[in-house]
């Protein structure tokens, strides 16, 4: 009984997530205005800007940096982002809010873009990810400033369909196949941070995902 | 997650968060096709070298490249 109290207090500090909506244009997605709390938002956020140690990844399609959260277990202040109770309202709000059923095998991993850095248009089009879900976390991004998460219903500009703006605390969420193009714009000015969430098959055999409740 | 549409009071909300200021779509349409540009100008050098098969189209190429980069990259 303490536990489940417990579990439901961790719940309540971290994820808000309280509204979704589902649209479907290019391809099924979900949007939510405020994803954490406020209070872990900002510790969230916090972290990332002073306490993260960052790898830079240089792909054909992209340059960005990132870390994973299965290596950061030991920092306490943070840890209610893989809380298993956290996870598995998070997986039971996504499951509902695409009409289908996700896995409580969840992938967590950041991602910080500086000026230059950008995402070309790709798909994350991979067998053990079904449904990818992004946070966005920053102080304020002006119209301006570059790194939008675009969604497009082709390979090629002509295809754009939606520009998210970059709210700090909203989540966009997609579904993964051969046809959820995507791309991030080139970022002008500032940091772009994100928490991506990658939801797994259960047959899955990497072991870099944390479990839902 | 009381509202799953955009008809209500959540979807306005929500809509709010979908960039409709042309001046900004425009630059990003050019962001991304610049990039797009560079990425093609990769693929056909690629395509040219004499270690290049040249079996494949760009877009096969695009195609291709875009899902070997997904897994590690998730790059949202």
């Amino acid at each position: 009984m303490a536990n489940a109290a417990a579990a439901i207090d961790v719940n309540d500090d971290v994820l808000a997530f309280g509204t979704v909506v589902r649209r479907t244009a290019p391809y099924p997605h979900i949007v939510s205005p405020r994803f954490y709390t406020e209070q872990f938002a900002e510790t969230l956020l916090r972290w990332l800007e002073s306490g993260a140690t960052w790898r830079l990844k240089e792909a054909v399609l992209f340059k960005q940096y990132e870390l994973g959260f299965t290596h950061f277990r030991h920092c306490s202040e943070i840890q209610g982002l893989w809380d298993p109770g956290v996870l598995a309202r998070l997986r039971d709000a996504v499951s509902k809010g695409f009409g289908v059923p996700v896995s409580g095998r969840i992938n967590i991993s950041a991602h910080k873009l500086v000026a230059g850095q950008h995402g070309s248009i790709h798909t994350d089009n991979e067998p053990d990810e079904t449904h990818r879900l992004v946070v966005q976390l920053n102080r304020g991004r002006a119209s301006d400033a570059g790194g939008n998460l675009v969604l497009l219903s082709g390979p090629t500009t002509a295809d754009m369909a939606v520009v998210f703006k970059q709210a700090t605390n909203s989540a966009v969420g997609f579904g993964l196949g051969p046809a959820s193009y995507h791309a991030i714009g080139r970022v002008r000015t500032g940091t772009r941070f994100t928490i991506i969430y990658t939801f797994l098959t259960d047959a899955v055999t990497a072991k870099n995902y944390f479990v839902a409740a | 997650m009381a509202d799953m549409t955009a008809s209500d009071t959540s979807g306005f909300e929500v809509d709010s968060l979908i960039e409709t200021d042309n001046k900004v779509l425009e630059q990003v349409r050019k962001d991304l096709s610049e990039e797009y540009m560079l990425f093609m100008s990769r693929v056909l050098k690629e395509r040219l070298s004499p270690q290049s098969s040249g079996s494949q189209s760009p877009f096969d190429q695009l195609r291709r490249a875009a899902s070997a980069s997904a897994g590690s990259g998730k790059s949202s």
